[in-house]
């Protein structure tokens, strides 16, 4: 099957995705916008996955984004969880109030 | 042409939004441009021909964890959070910069390097034949069984673990709580009253998280080594509310006027009142 | 009862065992049962293997118990020997030992100064320990390999420093200086080391030549890959021809071991200060059977030494003059039991000198006489300190004779013996050697001669000091008394053994039967014989007669000396200040090994424990490690500021790394 957008679109598209992702989480301070940022990230990883499952003609890809949806779900589910237990101990939700791993 | 157009136009779309979810002030806002994201890359699914993820994308992300983050959002508040400052600090510049630079070194090694693979079994020809959901299926219940099975899991692990968080929330839940000095309390070193906690500091001397001080009988040496422990205190937090604290003083009790000074020195409001006592 | 030899080591450990871990408890009244019948049990099973090794014309057999450790090819079996040679050391140690256990159950009961006898603090160890002792011995003496002599050999120094520390609370003893008259300044002695230190000195000085002894057992092995004896000594020739050093090499090493273990010069300095040990351990270890282990070992392993002569021929030399040597000191010693001590160093050296110029079976037949005659003496010696409260100054005594007549009856028949007196046990065995000495070198005889001489004159002086004369200490004397049954049974025993010993190898050249001489011979089956020349009859007739008039003249001196006139020595040694405090002092060889070694190696281990242990290991090394572990930690702790961000971007930062590598290189 010729295709008319090649390979290196989609994983440029995917990386610059997860690179926006990716100082989002460095840049912002606001817990929930950080979660968000993250599954932007995974959502890049996502798309880089189905863009090769393509390419190659194999399963496998698919598969692997459907078993990280699974976990994004659980992690966002735990994560949201968490946050509202942080809110409610510390009355915020900017990261940098969360420091007592300090060593 | 047209797939060339359409995908230039979804990619636009998805790289807009990601920066509209990063760069902006309402959190609100910031979880509909998600929306927006998670929806375009489920469109760009549809034109890898993964149709059934494309679907199971928009029922996941665009439906169910972009509202799971909006009502975390209305729970928490949409006004907290950082005041959206200066962008163009000089970190946050270091931190663009450090991005650009992930995405040249991907960008340079994805277009001067060729991908190469053997092809797959998931042919157009036979996804023709049985059905992209079927070839899926037929992949994650035979040979990816165990994975499968770990994810399930896993989803009952976070589904236990959320309940679990949720219930804990709800027994530690106290609308304020107050450090007792008081030298006459026997027992138990701290007290629930409805949904107030009186902790007695004197049985207990360590540092925790209290709003609310109330002396009922020390004297001015158990003053002295609980002032002097607050202003050792370390954590930023409580320290910025120690200043907005309210400290009552039992008349009862006997502290002299440099111990009266310190306390008002060190909290926001210093009341002299009777204080409910801890042995009743 | 050649099959159940092994009966005669596991019976003591049953008595170990026992007296050890329920000792105690069960009281001194059953210890003092148990302790001497395990012996006495051992000594009937070997008195059986004895009947049934003569019956098969001593034919060696080896009894495998089981396989102690098997690594590749290498494979130590735990096997006895019964063979006559150690058919004859498992009767002399359990038998002597059985004697000395009964002897001991009386001595080690106290008189207090109330006149009630009760028994030593320590009973139960006392007796748990002369157990282990017995058992360890016996691994010795029946192992068929160099590993288990080895391994023996080793215990049997534990027992021994076990044992002379036994009363490890006792403090050390200053001793009265010698005076000899008006006018000249009296000879101070130097102090008496406390027992735990004389434990601790012995064990040392013991290790000294357990390291050579190691060494040879490690040149056994690499040159013959066994150390089974008879795989050894099979192939001692063909090993000696092809490689003509290794086997002097392998004897001297292990003379090294014996010279350490039997006390003979130069690391013969234990043996005195192992005096302060109770008097049975003495008699028993540091006279009759442990210091005889290098013997037997020489003699065990004479398929080796004859083909060394070089170095049998240093044995013999050491051994005479460690004879000579000791035999000088014990000349002037005011105690006891020293001028035994000496004495046994002496004797050790005689059975030396025999084995040195392959005369095995007669350093063999010296062994087992002087097991008899040393432990009869130093058991009527511990019967005179029992008497006396433990006086042991020879000063101090004097006129014992009337008050405690069975002791004083058998240590005549020990001294006697011991002095080489006409047909007394000691007579035949040191005339034996005496001769075959000659044989090889008249100058190794005469120096054994006058030292046969010296030995009768110290041990009739110690005889004519301790029981003859007016009393010297009238209150001693007094309370003075005979001792109970056990010693006084044990004491009448051994005398008979002393007298009659020397039926165990009469002179052949009499043609009288040399019951030894004929048992012994299949244990030299590998020995390599070297030319023999015999004396004629008359030399023989010679030599012997004028051994025994040596001896009869030492003892008619003693007499002049210490009975009719006792000025003689006074006034010989008022003459001769000079050497007669060399002597007392022992040639002060104490004092230059403490100089000279003593002090530089404790300077050395406290340099190298304030230096290099504590301040290189511990300081630099151990702790520094753990300085340098809390500071770099500490340090690095300030990075873990609690800031996810933080952390985030330490993250991308090191994948930012990781992907520029992989896609960059």
């Amino acid at each position: 099957m010729i295709e008319s957008i090649p390979l290196s679109y989609y994983l440029l598209l995917s990386a610059t995705l997860f690179t926006i992702g990716a100082a989002g989480v460095l840049i912002r301070r606001n817990t929930i916008i950080i979660l968000m940022c993250v599954e932007m990230m995974m959502n890049a990883v996502n798309l880089t996955f189905i863009a090769f499952s393509r390419f190659l003609d194999s399963a496998t890809g698919q598969v692997f984004v459907f078993m990280i949806m699974a976990v994004a779900a659980v992690e966002v589910a735990i994560g949201l969880a968490l946050l509202v237990e942080l809110n409610r101990h510390k009355d915020a939700v900017d990261i940098n109030q969360f420091n007592s791993l300090k060593g | 042409m047209l797939e060339q157009i359409i995908f230039f136009a979804l990619a636009a779309v998805a790289v807009l939004s990601a920066l509209g979810v990063v760069f902006n002030k309402n959190v609100v806002h910031s979880a509909l441009f998600l929306l927006l994201n998670f929806s375009t890359i489920a469109f760009l699914y549809f034109m890898l021909n993964a149709q059934f993820l494309g679907v199971a994308q928009i029922l996941v992300y665009a439906g169910a964890i972009v509202v799971l983050f909006l009502f975390v959002v209305m729970l928490v508040g949409a006004d907290v959070g950082e005041p959206l400052g200066n962008w163009l600090s000089g970190q946050n510049i270091f931190l663009m910069v450090l991005g650009l630079i992930l995405l040249t070194v991907v960008g340079t090694a994805v277009f001067e390097n060729t991908v190469l693979g053997a092809g797959g079994e998931m042919t157009p020809e036979v996804v023709a034949q049985f059905g992209q959901t079927e070839v899926i299926a037929a992949a994650l219940f035979t040979q990816y069984t165990l994975p499968f099975q770990l994810v399930a899991v896993l989803l009952s692990v976070g589904v236990i673990g959320v309940v679990w968080l949720a219930q804990h929330q709800q027994r530690q839940k106290f609308r304020q709580v107050v450090a007792v000095l008081d030298a006459g309390w026997d027992g138990e070193s701290q007290k629930v009253h409805h949904d107030k906690l009186r902790v007695n500091w004197l049985r207990r001397p360590k540092l925790f998280d209290f709003d609310w001080v109330e002396i009922a009988r020390a004297t001015d040496d158990d003053v002295a080594r609980f002032t002097r422990q607050i202003e050792n205190d370390e954590d930023r937090w409580r320290g910025l509310r120690y200043p907005q604290m309210v400290c009552v003083v039992s008349p009862e009790c006997d502290l002299s006027e440099s111990t009266h000074l310190k306390l008002r020195q060190m909290f926001g409001e210093v009341r002299t009142a009777d204080v409910e006592r801890g042995a009743q | 009862m050649t099959q159940l030899i092994w009966l005669t080591i596991a019976l003591p450990v049953i008595g170990l065992l026992f007296n050890g871990i329920l000792g105690r408890r069960a009281g001194y009244r059953v210890v003092r049962v148990v302790g001497p019948l395990v012996v006495g049990l051992a000594f009937l099973v070997g008195l059986g293997a004895m009947f049934e090794t003569l019956a098969r014309d001593g034919e060696p057999v080896t009894v495998h118990l089981w396989t102690w450790a098997a690594i590749g090819d290498f494979e130590v079996p735990i096997n006895l020997l019964v063979d006559p040679l150690s058919v004859l050391m498992v009767l002399v140690v359990t038998g002597v030992g059985f004697l000395i256990h009964v002897y001991a159950t009386e001595y080690m009961i106290h008189t207090g100064s109330d006149g009630h006898a009760h028994p030593d603090r320590d009973y139960t160890r006392f007796f748990t320990f002369l157990n282990l002792f017995i058992a360890s011995m016996l691994v010795l003496v029946l192992g068929d390999n160099y590993l288990m002599m080895y391994v023996g050999w080793e215990l049997v120094g534990v027992s021994s420093y076990l044992l002379i520390g036994f009363w490890f609370d006792r403090p050390a003893q200053e001793q009265d200086p010698v005076d000899l008259g008006d006018g000249v300044e009296p000879v101070k002695l130097t102090p008496l080391l406390s027992p735990a230190a004389s434990g601790m000195k012995a064990f040392i000085v013991n290790r000294i030549g357990d390291v050579g002894f190691a060494l040879g057992v490690f040149l056994i092995w690499s040159t013959f890959g066994t150390l089974q004896f008879d795989e050894v000594f099979a192939r001692a020739e063909e090993i000696n021809s092809a490689l003509p050093t290794v086997i002097p090499w392998i004897t001297a090493l292990l003379f090294v071991g014996a010279i350490g273990k039997s006390a003979q010069l130069p690391l013969y300095v234990w043996l005195p200060d192992a005096m302060a040990g109770p008097t049975p351990v003495s008699a028993l270890i540091h006279a009759a059977t442990m210091v005889t282990a290098g013997v037997y070992m020489i003699v065990r392993s004479n398929a080796l030494y004859s083909l060394a002569p070089g170095v049998s021929n240093t044995i013999a030399v050491i051994g005479m003059a460690t004879a000579f040597f000791a035999a000088t000191i014990a000349l002037v010693q005011t105690d006891l039991k020293r001028v035994l001590a000496y004495s046994t160093i002496s004797q050790l050296g005689y059975m030396f000198s025999a084995v040195g110029v392959g005369a095995y079976t007669a350093g063999m037949f010296h062994l087992t006489t002087h097991a008899f005659f040393k432990a009869l003496l130093f058991l009527g010696a511990g019967s005179v300190m029992h008497a006396l409260h433990d006086v042991i100054d020879l000063r101090r005594m004097g006129g014992l004779k009337d008050k405690m007549k069975i002791t004083w009856i058998t240590f005549w028949v020990g001294s006697l013996a011991l002095a080489g007196f006409p047909l007394m046990s000691g007579f035949f065995s040191k005339d034996e050697i005496l001769a075959k000495d000659f044989e090889v070198s008249p100058l190794l005889w005469f120096v054994g001669v006058v030292t046969a001489g010296l030995t009768a004159f110290y041990t009739f002086r110690a005889v004519f000091l301790a029981f003859h004369g007016a009393p010297r200490d009238r209150h001693l004397h007094d309370h003075a008394h005979e001792s109970g049954r056990p010693i006084t049974f044990a004491l009448g025993v051994l005398a008979v053994l002393a007298l009659f010993g020397g039926l165990l190898g009469l002179p052949t050249w009499l043609g009288l039967p040399h019951v030894l001489e004929n048992n012994l011979e299949p244990v030299y089956e590998y020995m390599h014989h070297a030319d023999e020349h015999h004396l004629s009859l008359a030399l023989e007739a010679t030599l012997m007669a004028i051994s025994a008039l040596t001896a009869i003249g030492g003892i008619v001196v003693a007499y002049v000396f210490y009975i009719v006139n006792p000025a003689i020595p006074r006034n010989i040694a008022r003459a001769s200040r000079g050497l007669f405090n060399l002597l007392a002092n022992k040639y002060w060889v104490d004092e230059i090994y403490n100089a000279a070694i003593v002090q530089p190696a404790l300077q050395l281990a406290r340099a190298m424990s304030g230096g290099i242990d504590k301040g290189l290991i511990d300081n630099v090394l151990v702790d520094g490690t753990a300085r340098a572990i809390g500071r770099v930690g500490r340090s690095m702790s300030r990075l873990q500021d609690g800031y996810v961000g933080h952390y985030a971007l330490a993250t991308f930062i090191g994948v930012l790394v990781i992907v520029s590598y992989f896609f960059l290189r």
